[in-house]
C-alpha cells in the first residue's frame, strides 16, 4: 500500500506541477493587471513601477522560478488587491465550499442510494419512469437560471427562504438544492443502470434460491456491487461540484473557493487564483486517493498496484 | 511549521466559523430590518480593501468615502465649487504653494487628534511610490507635493509646477490616522468620518458602526452592514425580500420591473465612440459619417435605458468647462452614407476593415449595444467588425505604439475631478495617454492655456477645446451621460446623486 501511496504521490506530484506551469502562464496571458488597477491615463514610468513592486517585469521564467521556490517554502505570495497573504484569502474560503460540497454529496448520495435501487427493482414500472425522468431533469437544468428562479419564486413570492448570504440552516437550502440536482440526478440514473444489472445476475438468483430476505438481496448484495460505479461517478462529480460552487457561490454570495477564484480572475489577482487552484488541485489529488481506497474495500479482487 | 500551523489554525476557525452558523437556528434571513437603526446596503462586489489610498476605486470608496475617511475640502455638486471639510479655508500663500487651515476638535477613531502632523502624514503617505496608492496614480502621476507643517493646524502644501486647481486636485487625499504605515498597504485604516470600521468577515460583510465623537452632525443609523452580490437580480430581490435597505447598480431591467422601489441618477460615465488616427478615419467626411450613422434617440430606452442624456461633451454639465452650446448630432443615415460614398469616390479606403472594440461588461446590454452600432456604421457604408474583448487588453490596445490597422473603440469616461483638465489632457492633448495618435497643434494650446488659468477664463478655454474636440476635429462620437438604478428599501430616505457610483454618503440616509 506505501508504494502504492507513493507512486500515486509522484503521479499528483507531476500533475500538479504541470497544472501549477499552466496556471502560472495562463493567467499572465490575460493581461497585465496594472493596466486594470492603474488608471487609463496611467505612464509608462508608473506602469513600469507597478510591474517592479509586484515582479512582474521579470522573464516569466525567473518568475515561475521565483513562485516555485516561494511555495516550496509555503509563502504563497501577497494579494495585490486584498494587502492579505493569498493563503490567507484561500483558508477563509475553504470551509465554507467544503461544507456545502459535503453537505451536498451525502444528501445526493443518500437519493441516489435510495431510489436508484428502488426504481431498478422493477424496471420499466411507473415509478422508475418517474423516477428517470426526475433524475434526467435535475441532472441537465441549468444551475444559473434554476438558482434565480428559486430566489425568485422561495424568496421573493412565498418568503420561505432569505434570497442569499449565510447563516443559519435556511440559508442553505437553496445553494446545497440546487448543487445538489446534478450530481443526484446523475447518480441516481448510475446507481439505476448498476442496479439493473446486478439484480439480473446469478448471484442475486442464487442469494434468492437460498431464501435470502429481498431487502437484503437488494440493499446489500446487490448494491454493493453496483456502488463501484457510483462511486466512480460520485469522485467525478465531486470534482465538478468546484465548477458548482463558483455559479452558486456567485448567485448566492457564498464566501466560498468559486467565488474567491472567479473575483482573482476579474481582478487578475496571480497569486490568489494560484493559491486556490493550487490548494484545488491538491483537494483532488486526496479525493482521487480516498476513491482508490474506496474502490478497494468495496471490491476485494480490486488491489493496490 | 509555523506557516502550516497558522493556516491550519484559520482554517478550523474558519470550519467552526460555518458551522456555529449553520447551528445557530433561528439566525432570521431578515436580520437587517429586525434592528431597528442598522442599515444594510447591498454592493456589487467586495470592496479589494479599505486602504485609505485606494478611496479613489469605486469600490472601496463606496465603503470608505465621507463614512470612514474624510477629505481636507469637498467639491459641491450642485455649484461645482469647493467646500470645506477637514480644511475650514485655505490661501494662496505664493505661485506654488496653498495654506490649508485645518478643522479644530476633531479625533480619529484611534481617539489620536486630526492636525497638521496628521494632515501632513496622510498626504505623503498617499504621494509614497513604495506603495500602491491609487490617490497618487489617479490624480498625481507625474507630480510631487511638499507638504510642511506651519503650526498645529496649518499645512502649506507646495506643487513642482504652477497649479491653479490645486485644491482641487486635493480633495483626493483623505486624511488617516499615524498608525496607518508609511510604507505597507493595509487591509483597512482609519479616519475622522461619521463611521468607524468595526468587523471585516471575508467574503461576508463589512460593519461600521456609528462614531460617537464625530465632529459634525451625527447620522441616523447605528450600524451599517455592508453585503456583495453580483447578480443584480439577487439585490433586488434583497430590498424587496427586506434583507437589504439599499441595493446599488441595479440593472435597468431589474430596475423597470420593481420601479416602486428603484431610483435613477447620473451615474458620471459618458459614452463615447473613439478611434485611432488611421484611415479612414483621418478623412473628416468618415468621421462626420460616424456621427450620422448612429440612431442615438433610438438606442435610448429599448437597449439603454431611457433616462440617458445625449452628451453635448465627455464630462458632465456638473464638470467646470462644460459646454453648453455644442450641438448634438442628428440621426441622419442618408447623409452619412453620401459622405461615405463621397470619401469611396475620392480613393478613402472606406472599405478597409475597422475592428469596432468594445469591453465585456463594460455597461448593462454593452453586447446588444455594439451590435446595434455596427449594423449602423455598416449600413452607412462601413466596414466595421466588432470584437468584444477583456478590460486589460482594451486597455493594452488604447496605448502607444498604435497599430495601422484601424479600430473604433467604446469608451466610458467619468470626471470625478471636477474640472475638465482631469479629461482633457489625457484624452485630447497630443501628449496625453489616451488621444490614441490624435494630433492637433491648436488644440493642445487650448488646453496648455486653459490649464494655466482659474475662474471664468478657465472655463472659457475648457469651452473652447470642447468646440475644437467636437465640432471643428469631429474626433469622437459622443453619445451618452449615462444612469445608473439603486433599489432603495421602504425603511430609508435616500436620493442618489452622480457621486453614488463611486461613494455612498451613509449620512444622506435618513431612516424613517
Amino acid at each position: 500500500m506505501a508504494e502504492f501511496l507513493g507512486r500515486r504521490a509522484l503521479h499528483s506530484a507531476i500533475a500538479m506541477l504541470s497544472l501549477i506551469l499552466f496556471v502560472f502562464v495562463i493567467v499572465r496571458l490575460s493581461g497585465n493587471p496594472a493596466l486594470l488597477y492603474l488608471p487609463e491615463s496611467a505612464s509608462d514610468e508608473l506602469i513600469r513601477e507597478f510591474n517592479e513592486r509586484y515582479g512582474l517585469n521579470e522573464p516569466i521564467l525567473v518568475q515561475f522560478g521565483r513562485y516555485l521556490w516561494d511555495i516550496a517554502h509555503l509563502d504563497f505570495g501577497m494579494s495585490i488587491r486584498r494587502h492579505i497573504p493569498a493563503i490567507e484569502a484561500v483558508v477563509l474560503a475553504y470551509p465554507w465550499t467544503l461544507f456545502l460540497s459535503g453537505i451536498t454529496l451525502v444528501l445526493s448520495m443518500l437519493i441516489a442510494m435510495t431510489f436508484g435501487p428502488l426504481a431498478a427493482y422493477r424496471p420499466g414500472s411507473v415509478f422508475d419512469r418517474s423516477v428517470t425522468v426526475l433524475a434526467l431533469f435535475a441532472a441537465s437544468t441549468p444551475g444559473f437560471w434554476l438558482a434565480i428562479t428559486a430566489i425568485l419564486v422561495f424568496a421573493i413570492e412565498l418568503g420561505w427562504l432569505p434570497t442569499s448570504g449565510v447563516g443559519g440552516p435556511r440559508y442553505w437550502v437553496m445553494p446545497v438544492a440546487i448543487m445538489m440536482l446534478e450530481i443526484t440526478g446523475t447518480t441516481t440514473q448510475v446507481v439505476r443502470g448498476s442496479m439493473v444489472t446486478s439484480l439480473a445476475s446469478p448471484y442475486v438468483k442464487a442469494a434468492r434460491a437460498k431464501g435470502m430476505p429481498e431487502r437484503r438481496v437488494v440493499f446489500v448484495h446487490a448494491l454493493r456491487n453496483s456502488l463501484i460505479a457510483a462511486v466512480t461517478v460520485a469522485g467525478d462529480q465531486t470534482r465538478g461540484l468546484i465548477n458548482g460552487a463558483v455559479v452558486v457561490e456567485t448567485i448566492f454570495g457564498w464566501p466560498g473557493i468559486g467565488k474567491l477564484m472567479i473575483d482573482a480572475i476579474v481582478q487578475r489577482d496571480f497569486a490568489v487564483l494560484q493559491a486556490a487552484v493550487l490548494t484545488t488541485a491538491f483537494a483532488i489529488f486526496l479525493l482521487n486517493l480516498i476513491i482508490d481506497i474506496i474502490y478497494a474495500v468495496l471490491d476485494p479482487r480490486i488491489r493496490f498496484r | 511549521m509555523d506557516a502550516i500551523k497558522t493556516w491550519l489554525r484559520r482554517f478550523v476557525n474558519g470550519a467552526a466559523l460555518v458551522v456555529v452558523s449553520f447551528a445557530v437556528f433561528g439566525v432570521s434571513a431578515f436580520q437587517s430590518s429586525a434592528q431597528e437603526s442598522q442599515v444594510t446596503i447591498a454592493l456589487v462586489v467586495e470592496p479589494e480593501n479599505l486602504d485609505p489610498c485606494d478611496a479613489p476605486s469605486d469600490r472601496v470608496g463606496k465603503v470608505l468615502l465621507g463614512n470612514i475617511v474624510e477629505r481636507l475640502l469637498d467639491r459641491d455638486l450642485s455649484t461645482g465649487q469647493l467646500k470645506p471639510e477637514l480644511a475650514t479655508s485655505w490661501e494662496l500663500v505664493d505661485d506654488r504653494t496653498w495654506r490649508f487651515h485645518l478643522r479644530e476638535g476633531v479625533e480619529f477613531h484611534d481617539g489620536t487628534p486630526f492636525n497638521a502632523e496628521a494632515a501632513k502624514y496622510s498626504i505623503d503617505r498617499s504621494m509614497n511610490e513604495n506603495i500602491a496608492c491609487q490617490i497618487r496614480e489617479k490624480f498625481f502621476s507625474d507630480r510631487s507635493l511638499e507638504v510642511t507643517v506651519v503650526d498645529d493646524m496649518t499645512i502649506d502644501v507646495a506643487t513642482d509646477i504652477d497649479d491653479p486647481i490645486l485644491p482641487l486636485l486635493l480633495s483626493a487625499h483623505v486624511m488617516h490616522p499615524l498608525s496607518v504605515p508609511l510604507d505597507e498597504n493595509v487591509r483597512a485604516g482609519g479616519g475622522t468620518g461619521p463611521y468607524r470600521f468595526v468587523d471585516w468577515r471575508a467574503g461576508r460583510e463589512i460593519v461600521l458602526e456609528r462614531n460617537p465623537d464625530y465632529w459634525g452632525d451625527a447620522p441616523d443609523a447605528d450600524r451599517v452592514v455592508f453585503v456583495w452580490r453580483p447578480e443584480s437580480t439577487v439585490r433586488t430581490a434583497m430590498v424587496v425580500n427586506g434583507e437589504a435597505d439599499l441595493a446599488t447598480d441595479i440593472s435597468f431591467q431589474d430596475a423597470q420591473s420593481h420601479q416602486e422601489i428603484s431610483a435613477s441618477f447620473p451615474n458620471a460615465e459618458t459614452t463615447r465612440i473613439v478611434y485611432y488616427a488611421r484611415p479612414p478615419m483621418t478623412d473628416p467626411r468618415v468621421r462626420a459619417a460616424i456621427n450620422y450613422a448612429i440612431d442615438r434617440e433610438g438606442l435610448r430606452g429599448t437597449i439603454l435605458a431611457p433616462g440617458v442624456e445625449f452628451a453635448k461633451a465627455l464630462v458632465r454639465p456638473s464638470v467646470n468647462g462644460h459646454n453648453p452650446n455644442l450641438a448634438i448630432w442628428p440621426y441622419k443615415p442618408d447623409v452619412a452614407r453620401a459622405l461615405i460614398a463621397d470619401a469611396a469616390a475620392d480613393g478613402v479606403a472606406v472599405d478597409r476593415e475597422i475592428e469596432f472594440i468594445g469591453r465585456q461588461g463594460h455597461f448593462p446590454n454593452v453586447d446588444e449595444f455594439m451590435e446595434a452600432v455596427t449594423a449602423m456604421l455598416n449600413d452607412a457604408g462601413l466596414n466595421v467588425r466588432l470584437r468584444m474583448v477583456e478590460g486589460p487588453q482594451r486597455s493594452q490596445m488604447m496605448r502607444p505604439p498604435y497599430p495601422e490597422e484601424p479600430r473604433l473603440f467604446v469608451d466610458q469616461h467619468d470626471n470625478t475631478l471636477g474640472d475638465a483638465v482631469a479629461t482633457l489632457f489625457h484624452k485630447g492633448h497630443s501628449k496625453g495617454r489616451s488621444s490614441l495618435g490624435n494630433d492637433d497643434p491648436y488644440l493642445d494650446f487650448l488646453i496648455d492655456y486653459a490649464t494655466q488659468q482659474t475662474g471664468t477664463e478657465r472655463t472659457w478655454a475648457w469651452q473652447r477645446a470642447f468646440e475644437r474636440l467636437n465640432l471643428a476635429l469631429v474626433r469622437e462620437a459622443l453619445l451618452y451621460h449615462m444612469v445608473g438604478f439603486v433599489a432603495i428599501g421602504p425603511r430609508i430616505d435616500f436620493v442618489p446623486t452622480e457621486r453614488t457610483r463611486s461613494e455612498i454618503r451613509l449620512a444622506d440616509i435618513k431612516l424613517k
